[in-house]
């Protein structure tokens, strides 16, 4: 009898499915079934409609017991969530596409950094064997690492005799600052060029030496200007140093040969 | 050991050249140093390049034993350049704060010898000049001497 109960109650015109809305529901996990057997449950189901699409139906599902504890019968709720269904799906679907977005503009973003970063420290080659680095804006260790690496690679490809890092642009000089200026000052000398650093200005000047602060070995000239005058003056001497160490070399060369 | 070829040491113009490559150990950094010596005395240098463009990392030891070899060099009166030193490996002793105190750096190898013909010309000026202003001294107080003759012969 209680097989005919349920089969009965789980007798429905349309086909049933689960949640997902393409597994055919079995008649004995239908809640109604559950309830008969004595559990009370809740169920997400998809019900076929007559014109092919899917509605969405909350089912739960009690036994009704009697006094001495036999199942008498059972109790359902149902309840269309379809529209609850429709509203979910397209809020997960708008933070897809918000996320896809996101990701788009950290993208861009990342992008945009990179260009400024290699905007914002351009290596220019001004005199022969001068290279020069103009220095804008603010100078944390991530730029200063990036700064050292490009100036570096610059160096060794063009081989300067000379490297100027202008620091007029540079806004704030402060203990971290300068500690990088000094950094980058050593290791362009101990690639093989000589650095000098030019447009410190007067009121930066005075807080690093209120701030006890020394670059040491660095050569500093006032601007640009003179750092290139005196650059050019030497490059042009040691020119001719050269060339005349070459002509004495081949001359010395023969002398051996004889 | 002794299957590791040591450090070639190139004696050039009156320099002496020495191309480090790879990873050196113990052993041939010491006998680097003697060979050096030997090669400094033998061949009356004048200058030393150490061309460390073949070395990929630099580190404290090898840091040390070049400046220990700068050093010693110059003790016995060899002007010293170091060049070649690649951006990463420059990048790496700026940050442990090892650096070569005291040692020339140069870009390559043919701005090295540049360097240390450079170096020995200026002293070879300034040992001029100072025989120059000796022999000024020695004219001088020649004439010192004269002058004190003349008084002592009135």
């Amino acid at each position: 009898m209680t097989n005919g109960v349920s089969d009965a109650a789980c007798k429905v015109t349309a086909p049933l499915f689960h949640a997902d809305g393409k597994t055919p529901l079995r008649s004995d996990e239908h809640p109604l079934a559950l309830a008969l057997g004595g559990a009370s449950s809740t169920m997400e189901i998809a019900a076929a409609s007559a014109n092919g699409s899917r509605r969405f139906i909350s089912l739960s599902a009690a036994p009704l017991s009697t006094a001495d504890g036999k199942t008498a019968g059972a109790v359902s709720v149902v309840r269309d969530t379809t529209e609850q269904h429709r509203l979910t799906s397209a809020i997960e679907e708008r933070n897809a596409k918000l996320e896809e977005t996101q990701r788009a503009n950290a993208d861009l973003v990342q992008r945009l950094r990179l260009a400024i970063d290699d905007l914002s420290t351009p290596v220019l080659e001004v005199w022969d064997d001068v290279l020069a680095l103009p220095i804008v804006g603010v100078v944390d260790s991530r730029r200063a690492g990036q700064i050292m690496e490009r100036l570096l690679e610059e160096t060794v490809k063009r081989e300067p005799r000379y490297v100027i890092i202008d620091v007029t642009g540079v806004e704030i000089i402060d203990s971290k600052t300068a500690e990088h200026f000094m950094k980058l000052a050593r290791a362009v000398e101990l690639v093989g060029a000589r650095c000098l650093l030019t447009g410190i200005r007067p009121a930066v000047g005075q807080t690093l030496v209120e701030l006890g602060l020394d670059l040491g070995a660095a050569r500093t000239l006032r601007n640009l200007k003179h750092a290139l005058r005196e650059t050019v003056r030497k490059v042009g001497r040691q020119g001719n140093g050269a060339s005349a160490r070459r002509t004495n070399g081949a001359a010395n060369g023969r002398h051996d040969g004889r | 050991m002794s299957e590791i070829a040591p450090i070639p040491v190139v004696a050039l113009h009156g320099h002496v050249i020495v191309p480090v490559q790879g990873a050196p150990t113990d052993s041939q950094i010491v006998a680097l140093r003697e060979e050096i010596c030997a090669l400094v005395d033998a061949r009356d240098a004048v200058g030393l390049a150490i061309d460390l463009s073949a070395v990929r990392e630099l580190d404290s030891y090898l840091t040390r034993a070049i400046r220990d070899v700068a050093m010693l060099a110059r003790l016995v009166g060899v002007a010293t350049v170091v060049c070649g030193i690649r951006p990463a490996v420059a990048i790496t002793l700026v940050d442990m704060g090892l650096e070569l105190p005291g040692v020339q750096t140069a870009m390559n190898l043919e701005r090295a010898v540049e360097l240390l013909d450079e170096m020995v010309a200026e002293k070879q000026r300034a040992d001029e000049e100072e025989e120059a202003a000796e022999e000024q001294d020695a004219v001088a107080a020649a004439y010192d001497l004269d002058a004190g003759n003349e008084v002592d012969a009135d």
